[in-house]
């Protein structure tokens, strides 16, 4: 393993320091915020103004308002104003209510050159607000790797090199653990943000996030996945960032009304306790409870998105990755998760790569990393979506990334666009598991077409086009990317809204802004596009409250209470609404109800759209979808379903498809599909305020109260 | 015929909504059932008898992956 603990420590050397008194958690809030910049090694606090706190509330608002501050409209993601910001919430570290230790990571990205956010576990958010700090600004670059350790014990935060590799995100975690802990029982105080060679190699960095696993006896990693964030962070020559907070208790956060935080916290677990084993066995597998039904309702990404099942799929079924799992406890990525959906494979034995012969620690595979790097690239393999996810973490690159580049691959390897030349000897058929794994390993460490693959599918689509003359049309309709970040794993040519609520997105195809397919394709329940539009406009509000707060998505729906049998609209979960709101409530001491929490997001929705046209995205252009994602781009997907789009041709085109050639076919369901995806974008639009064009309009922000002059500027020159 | 959540297929003799979720291969474990309008439990579907041209909804609930 290289260096000792004793030798990394002897190599420390102290840049910069400073000293500070941690400021007492009032009400979910330090009221401070820390500035680092790593060009001239500054370290400054920031006073938490009280507008923040009522338009931005913490977490990725905060985050946002602070890049919107430091970067300028031409300012790109390697440049060194560029910033990452991490913030949890005013909720975040609460350990009462299940899923509330999450940070939110900011920054502008190098796949999408606009801004991103990613939503991640781990102890580092809610120690970081502990030892005095509600969000951390990492600005400039340093000229050498550096490591920043936030000592919250002792109100002290240095800039320091050592002899760290930072190539490898589990060692660099282990070690930092190792020597920033006081003893054996200090490591759980720790929290390291790291990531691997593959963010120095690739544009689809990751972050991983620790928490000290008591019971392994090792950190475990949660990742900031999407958009590039550790391929910044690396940029920054950042190594790791360390937190240290030994003081945790149920009261830390200080809030105004602890006892109705306990109760609402002890009604939930009591759900979960009664529930889960019931409804989505999120104790027992986690995410990953999800590869059953969505091959099930044809909704598994299989070869590159074109289909939506596999007979093989049974290979790698919930219950087969649950068996993987060697669990026996609950296992949560914060303190008090009840829900406690984090899974892990102890003592896997790596068959491959620098780490081959190692048994390792996987954390995982959640559902999107078995589908992104198993179905999608038509692999059936539990063992190789294990390896491929320990190595996609420990080289820090994007497992849903990694997904569906290598699927984009293997489509264009099937069809020519690219062949053994091109890819250095790599078969990339589908389903050449150790072809993918090799991928894996060109992109961790900066190899061969691995250096191509890990620009991201965007880039690769004009790369094969400039060098290899490849048919421009049928790259743009087969690459999963929009606005140049990859679509998560989920198979939306079925469900319009679905469509909308990947592409019309803030960052692009992640389905954290609402999850639609089965309210519209099982459901039915959203037959018009008036209905549709209301689903796009409240699920991506609500669902960017929990950003705000330092919460998880997954307490929300993937446990349901009883009431919710007889609630008017039981896809809202109004039981848990209200929890959120009560606990909000109960930690600020304000007073907001369910319609004042989707203000609270649409304020900070908004302004991260006007942020994005900032910077020269943000309009409807920017919207567009790939044709992969609304329906049949080959003749082979519209004949693997034919029965299905023969009927919609007759049903809903109202045309006969008898007679016609599948070439024909393809081309009216696609006339049709995409005249519908944009009347759609029409629609949503005029929903969420804002014109034709995908601006916001002024009186909309005005209304939101985000008028402030910079941002009317922005889209008055937009206008 | 039957329509389950919009969708007609043919009636059987002795449909049970168990047999009805099975045929639309509707294997997610949320799913709250009505048969013409009255919510049947999850208990009662193996016996539950579904009659002809009922309409039937098999409310998924998950709004979020
Ligand atoms: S539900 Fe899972 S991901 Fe969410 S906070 Fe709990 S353990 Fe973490």
């Amino acid at each position: 393993m290289g260096i000792t603990t004793e030798e990394l420590r002897a190599s420390r050397k102290v840049l910069a320091e400073f000293d500070y008194e941690p400021a007492e958690i009032e009400k979910g809030y330090s009221g401070k915020s820390l500035y680092i910049n790593l060009t001239d090694l500054t370290i400054k606090p920031k006073d938490i103004t009280e507008q923040m706190k009522e338009i931005f509330i913490g977490g990725k608002g905060f985050g946002l308002w602070y890049l919107w501050n430091a970067v300028k409209p031409s300012t790109k993601w390697s440049d060194p104003e560029n910033e990452i910001v991490i913030s949890s919430g005013p909720i975040g570290g609460i350990t009462q209510y299940p899923g509330s230790g999450k940070s939110l990571v900011v920054t502008l990205s190098p796949l999408t050159n606009s801004v991103m956010d990613s939503n991640v576990g781990g102890y580092f958010g809610p120690y970081l607000k502990f030892s005095g700090w509600d969000a951390l600004e990492v600005q400039g670059k340093a000229d050498q790797d550096v490591v920043v350790f936030i000592d919250g014990d002792r109100g002290k935060i240095t800039i320091e090199k050592m002899e760290l590799d930072p190539g490898a995100s589990h060692l660099v975690s282990e070690q930092l653990t190792d020597m920033f802990a006081e003893s054996e029982k200090d490591k759980k105080n720790i929290s390291i943000v790291s990531t691997g060679s593959g963010a120095d190699n690739t544009l689809i960095g990751l972050l991983n996030f620790s928490f000290y696993d008591l019971r392994r006896k090792a950190p475990r990693l949660k990742q900031a996945g999407r958009g590039g964030i550790g391929t910044v962070f690396r940029e920054k020559n950042l190594a790791a960032l360390v937190v240290r907070y030994s003081s945790l208790s149920g009261r830390s956060n200080n809030p105004a009304d602890p006892s109705t935080i306990a109760k609402t916290g002890v009604k939930l677990a009591r759900e979960i306790n009664k529930f889960d084993d019931e409804q989505f066995r999120m104790r027992q597998i986690g995410t990953a409870n999800l590869m059953t039904p969505m091959n099930d309702y044809d909704l598994l990404p299989v070869n590159n998105f074109k289909f939506g099942s596999h007979e093989d799929a049974v290979k790698i079924s919930s219950d087969v990755l649950r068996s993987k799992f060697t669990q026996n406890m609950p296992d949560g990525c914060w303190v008090g998760c009840a829900l406690s959906c984090c899974k892990a494979v102890d003592n896997f034995e790596l068959k491959t790569g620098p780490f081959k012969g190692d048994k390792v620690i996987v954390d995982g595979p959640e559902y999107e990393t078995a589908a992104g790097l198993g179905s999608n690239c038509g692999i059936f393999d539990p063992d190789h979506i294990i390896e491929a996810n320990f190595y996609c973490d420990t080289y820090g690159i994007d497992t849903i990334s990694t997904g569906t580049i290598t699927a984009f691959a293997m489509e264009c390897y099937e069809n020519g666009v690219i062949n053994k030349e091109i890819t250095g000897g790599l078969e990339l058929s589908f389903g050449s598991a150790d072809a993918a794994m090799e991928l894996i390993h060109q992109m961790g460490q900066g190899r061969g077409f691995g250096k191509i693959a890990g620009l991201g599918v965007r880039r690769m689509k004009h790369f094969f086009v400039d060098e290899y003359g490849a048919d421009e049309a049928f790259l743009e309709d087969i690459g999963m990317e929009n606005k140049g970040l990859e679509y998560s794993q989920y198979q939306a040519k079925e469900s319009l809204a679905q469509q909308g609520g990947y592409a019309m997105t803030n960052k692009g195809p992640q389905h954290d802004e609402a999850w639609l397919i089965f309210m519209d394709m099982v459901n039915k329940q959203l037959p018009t596009f008036e209905k549709k539009a209301e689903a796009l406009h409240y699920f991506p509000m609500f669902r960017t409250w929990f950003g705000l707060m330092g919460l998880c998505k997954l307490p929300w729906n993937d446990i349901i209470p009883e009431s919710n049998k007889d609630a008017d609209r039981p896809e809202l979960i109004p039981e848990h609404v209200q929890n959120y709101v009560d606990i909000f409530n109960a930690v600020t001491g304000k007073q907001i109800d369910k319609d004042e929490m989707i203000r609270q997001s649409e304020r900070v929705y908004n302004f991260q759209r006007v942020f994005n046209l900032r910077l020269g995205f943000g309009t409807r252009e920017h919207d567009a979808a790939p044709y992969r994602a609304l329906g049949p781009v080959t003749e082979e997907e519209y004949e693997s379903r034919a029965e299905r789009y023969d009927n919609q041709l007759r049903d809903d085109v109202g045309i006969n498809p008898e007679g016609m050639s599948t070439a024909d076919k393809v081309k009216k369901m696609r006339e049709y599909r995409e005249s519908r995806y944009e009347q759609l974008i029409d629609v949503v639009y005029k929903r969420r305020g804002w014109t034709t064009n995908g601006i916001p309009t002024i009186g909309h922000l005005c209304e939101l109260g985000i008028d402030f002059p910079e941002v009317i500027e922005t889209v008055k020159n937009k206008l | 015929m039957v329509s389950v959540n919009g969708i007609e297929i043919e009636w059987q003799e002795e449909m049970t909504v168990q047999k009805l979720l099975q045929i639309m291969n509707y294997t997610f474990p949320m799913i709250v059932v009505t048969v013409n309008g009255i919510p049947v439990d999850r208990a009662q579907w193996p016996v539950y008898m579904v009659p002809d041209k009922s309409v039937v909804q098999a409310h998924h609930l998950i709004a979020g992956g």
